[in-house]
């Protein structure tokens, strides 16, 4: 094994021990907790095996492995580009919706006439 | 500093506001216009429409300014948007009973003796919404590149909206108390001009063009949207369909 993959796969461990902990201990967000164990499960192994991933680039029809990492990332960049796009614009939406109600509620009169020019 | 009577002193409240009649409100949105703002409400307020000033979080004297002035004002706690700001007004304006919505620049560069123009064609039911057009009207003091690219923004509209008019994102409207209650402006900040004509065909609404005046001078020019600011509402309309 290379440096890098005793450095990562530690690093890649740790965080999975304390994930699988924390799902042990019951968190509240579940899911979010799973797909964490998922991502680090599947770096540990694509970090561990290199040949792996080449074999599985292979199996899809792509020359290398260091390619079909590079196509996942750029799907996974795409994706949470319009899903926090999607949330800033939800987030906008609901600050502006508040500030429309307090702004309403506290709506104010000018006096009767106006002032002299 | 002038006298203002707060709307829950009054005895109303947001769910409980008396009707008034056979009404128009003007709603004026306005965003740090306190040079302006003054002279502009004079000229409204010596018609007989109410007005409906929505500050939308300044940080200049705009609020003052409009209580010195017979108008209802509203204020955004933060700086939301026009678009933001407009749907306020017209929230409070419905609430209020108003029958026809006038939206109306609050930096000067429109003209208050054409309102009556403006409203004519909702009050006699020829149309649901009346768009103003400085195109068919006079616009002075244009800038060429603003010219440009409000002629695009024309090409654009006819494209993507496929609605036929003769200017786009020109603040001097009206609309029926029906059009405002079915039109929801969602887009905050300036695309919701856009938004407000794509409306406008997707529910079927009777739509007019009536010529209006534009002023433009160094002041609103120097305040106003600058010419890059229609590549940001070209991306927040296209990427607004994209992601709702």
């Amino acid at each position: 094994m290379t440096r890098f993959q005793w450095i990562a796969g530690t690093a890649l461990l740790i965080a999975l021990v304390r994930e699988v902990l924390r799902l042990r201990w019951g968190v509240p967000t579940r899911r979010a907790s799973l797909l964490r164990v998922a991502v680090w499960l599947t770096a540990l192994i694509a970090i561990s095996d290199p040949e792996l991933v080449t074999r599985f680039a292979n199996a899809l029809g792509i020359g290398r492995g260091a390619d079909v990492v590079l196509y996942l990332f750029a799907l996974a960049f795409v994706a949470t580009s319009f899903y926090f796009y999607s949330r800033q614009v939800k987030l906008q939406r609901q600050i502006t919706a508040l500030a429309s109600h307090l702004a309403i509620a506290d709506a104010r009169r000018g006096p009767a006439s106006p002032p002299a020019p | 500093m002038c006298a203002a009577v707060p709307f829950f002193q009054a005895g109303r409240s947001a769910g409980n506001i008396p009707l008034v009649g056979d009404s128009v409100y003007v709603v004026v949105p306005a965003f740090n216009e306190s040079p302006r703002l003054g002279e502009t409400l004079h000229a409204l307020c010596s018609g007989q429409q109410d007005v409906i000033v929505v500050d939308d979080g300044s940080t200049d004297d705009t609020a003052g300014i409009a209580l010195c002035h017979p108008v209802w004002l509203l204020r955004h706690p933060i700086n939301c948007g026009q678009g933001a700001a407009l749907q306020t007004g017209v929230d409070f304006a419905l609430a209020r009973g108003a029958e026809v919505i006038v939206t109306f620049d609050a930096d000067g560069q429109h003209d208050a003796t054409e309102i009556e123009r403006l409203v004519r064609p909702v009050r006699e039911k020829r149309a649901d919404v009346v768009l103003g057009s400085r195109f068919l009207g006079s616009a002075s003091g244009i800038p060429p590149t603003r010219w440009a690219i409000l002629r695009l923004g024309i090409l654009w509209t006819r494209f993507f909206s496929r609605l036929r008019g003769t200017d786009t994102h020109n603040g001097l409207r009206a609309l029926s108390r029906d059009a405002a209650r079915r039109i929801r402006l969602t887009h905050p900040r300036m695309a919701h001009a856009s938004e407000l004509l794509d409306q406008i065909r997707a529910q079927g609404l009777r739509h007019v063009e009536v010529p209006v005046t534009v002023r433009y001078s160094q002041a609103t020019l120097a305040k106003g949207q600058r010419s890059w600011g229609a590549l940001r509402i070209a991306g927040e309309l296209l990427l607004g369909r994209l992601i709702r």
